[in-house]
């Protein structure tokens, strides 16, 4: 016999869609990335799209996209989406420049272009993330660069945007990548331990998704000491 | 002749799954409040992030009761309504500071949303900051009387304790004319009770207002508990309330005269069936049969049905609440016939 209920979920409540958080992956496949680099930054997305999708509220809730400058140019690998319609990580092979200005940029007009299809379909979103990841410096269009690094910079003294720049190996350029925002110092990766990251990222996803309004999210240890919360 | 308005209240709060399984409290209060012709309910939601946020929903759900209660036609009568909205914010932080040097703790440890609706001869007073749903109903439909306050982020809100919250307070009021009642629900509830691309609550609070016509309101509060138990908190993480204040319809002839799609939603029978109809004739007869407490053999009789029968719908009845056991074994239908 049916439980009978005042309020029948299939028939009387609502089916909102899930609050969003959009992440973009603002990745560097330059050829200086080649070899052993873009074989572990192809494992730590994959690790971090599969962490996503194992977590319940996470999976519902996270929707990436991906941008990547080196071979090819610049360009929009994946454009938002959950990890339930794009379940496997995209593939990067290394070549090309660095046109760093340019690819942030093309991520922050995603953003942009991501949050005015939430606000039209009535869909509620955290703040959008943006992660900078790069081995070198930008030798793409210094116009573009400075353009990128000041719209970043408003964003987050705004408050609307969480700005996450990694610099990976010697090569990289930490004072362009400090440029970019006062608020958010460019981190270091420890040798090629993407997967770690990438990791602890997807732990930052999960926080976040169950986070109610008024409540912080605070990072999980790492292992250096200069993480900050989101 | 002026028929006097009769009002009643209904209220729910439960945990969400998300503090369950982190063994943390509901966070959400609601209480209520009538004397004399004015009835106020209000709902308060604790901040996520703050320590004793449900003691701060607790003192700022009750403090407002009893200060509209006691201030309403002042209140309803002052033109400007920053005036409103500063006294409300004094009281608030002086209820909220007291607390905090009781709990030693500090104020924004206390901090929540607050929701208020007040009526009283007539005319009302809707009060809100934060997120949450004020929800009304005219002319049967559900509309929204004040949308959720948020910031542009899903994690982000105004609470009673944030420096600027007096300007972000919605106060709204008027003469309630058509007005048929009013929900107010947290934002946990609202995940499943308002569709946020509509920007339109779910009509089933309408139904609930309904109920409180056909049923004594305590019964239908103890399915709106089970309900939110059961199923509303079932599509969040969030702690979720609800609290209504409903107009009982003043030109309500007893259940006879309500359509025969109401009643078989009353009675939980599927609206399609042929033999829905025919049973709907039979429930009728034992709701009136039991309009004063009898046995099983002497509704049995009058009913002409089998008692294994008879109990098979007793049990429907009971289960809806239209009928109660009494402790002496009879039964006694609830519904007002």
């Amino acid at each position: 016999m049916n439980r009978y209920t005042l309020i029948n979920r299939h028939k009387d409540l609502i089916a909102n869609p899930n609050p969003r958080i959009p992440i973009c992956l603002c990745l560097d496949t330059s050829s200086s990335m080649g070899g052993a680099p873009i074989a572990s930054l192809n494992s730590g997305v994959q690790l971090f799209y599969d962490t996503i999708k194992q977590d319940l509220i996470a999976s519902g809730v996270a929707e990436i996209a991906v941008v990547t400058f080196g071979a090819g140019g610049v360009r929009c690998h994946t454009d938002f989406a959950g990890v339930e319609s794009v379940p496997h990580a995209p593939q990067f092979h290394a070549g090309g420049n660095t046109p760093m200005g340019e690819a942030v940029n093309l991520a922050l007009d995603k953003l942009t272009e991501r949050r005015k299809d939430y606000c039209r379909s009535g869909v509620e979103y955290y703040k959008p993330w943006l992660i900078l990841m790069t081995d070198g410096q930008n030798n793409g269009s210094m116009k573009e660069y400075k353009r990128a690094q000041q719209r970043v910079a408003d964003l987050c003294a705004g408050g609307n945007l969480d700005f996450l720049p990694i610099g990976i190996g010697a090569g990289a350029d930490m004072a362009g990548l400090a440029g970019f925002s006062s608020r958010h110092k460019p981190y270091k990766l420890n040798g090629l331990h993407f997967r770690e990251f990438f990791s602890w990222l997807s732990r930052s996803v999960s926080r976040v998704s169950c986070s109610m309004p008024g409540q912080e999210c605070a990072l999980s240890a790492l292992p250096t000491s200069d993480w900050s919360t989101l | 002749m002026k028929t006097e308005m009769q009002w009643d209240i209904l209220q729910s709060a439960v945990t969400g799954c998300g503090h369950e399984w982190q063994g943390l409290p509901c966070q959400d209060r609601t209480a209520a409040l009538s004397e004399g012709d004015c009835h106020v309910i209000s709902l308060a939601d604790g901040a996520g992030s703050a320590r004793l946020s449900h003691e701060g929903a607790e003192c700022v759900a009750q403090s407002m009761c009893r200060y509209l209660c006691r201030e309403f036609d002042r209140l309803y009568e002052t033109p400007h309504a920053d005036s409103v909205r500063a006294e409300v914010m004094a009281l608030l932080h002086r209820r909220l500071g007291a607390l905090a040097v009781e709990l030693d703790c500090s104020m924004q440890e206390l901090a929540s949303t607050l929701l208020v609706a007040a009526v009283k001869g007539g005319r009302y007073i809707l009060l809100h900051l934060g997120d949450g749903l004020i929800a009304f109903r005219r002319y049967g439909r559900m509309l929204p009387a004040s949308l959720p306050v948020n910031g542009e982020y899903a994690n982000c809100t105004v609470f009673t304790t944030s420096t600027l919250s007096g300007r972000d307070m919605r106060l709204i009021k008027g003469e309630l004319g058509d007005i048929e009642g009013f929900a107010l629900m947290s934002d946990g509830s609202c995940a499943s009770l308002f569709d946020k691309a509509e920007k339109a609550p779910a009509p089933v609070l309408g139904w609930l207002m309904d109920l409180c016509t056909y049923l004594p309101a305590h019964l239908v509060e103890c399915g709106l508990q089970e309900s939110m138990e059961n199923e509303v908190r079932m599509v969040t993480e969030d702690d979720c309330s609800l609290a209504i204040l409903a107009r009982r319809q003043p030109d309500f002839c007893g259940l006879a005269t309500l359509s025969r799609a109401v009643l078989m939603r009353l009675i939980g029978l599927p609206a399609t069936s042929p033999q829905s109809r025919r049973r709907l004739r039979v429930y009728l007869r034992i709701l009136a049969a039991l309009a004063r407490p009898r046995h099983l053999r002497s509704v049995q009789q009058e009913v002409h049905q089998k008692r294994s029968h008879l109990l098979k719908k007793l049990v429907f009845l009971l289960r809806c609440r239209l009928v109660e056991k009494l402790p002496d074994g009879r039964y006694v239908t609830r519904a007002r016939l």
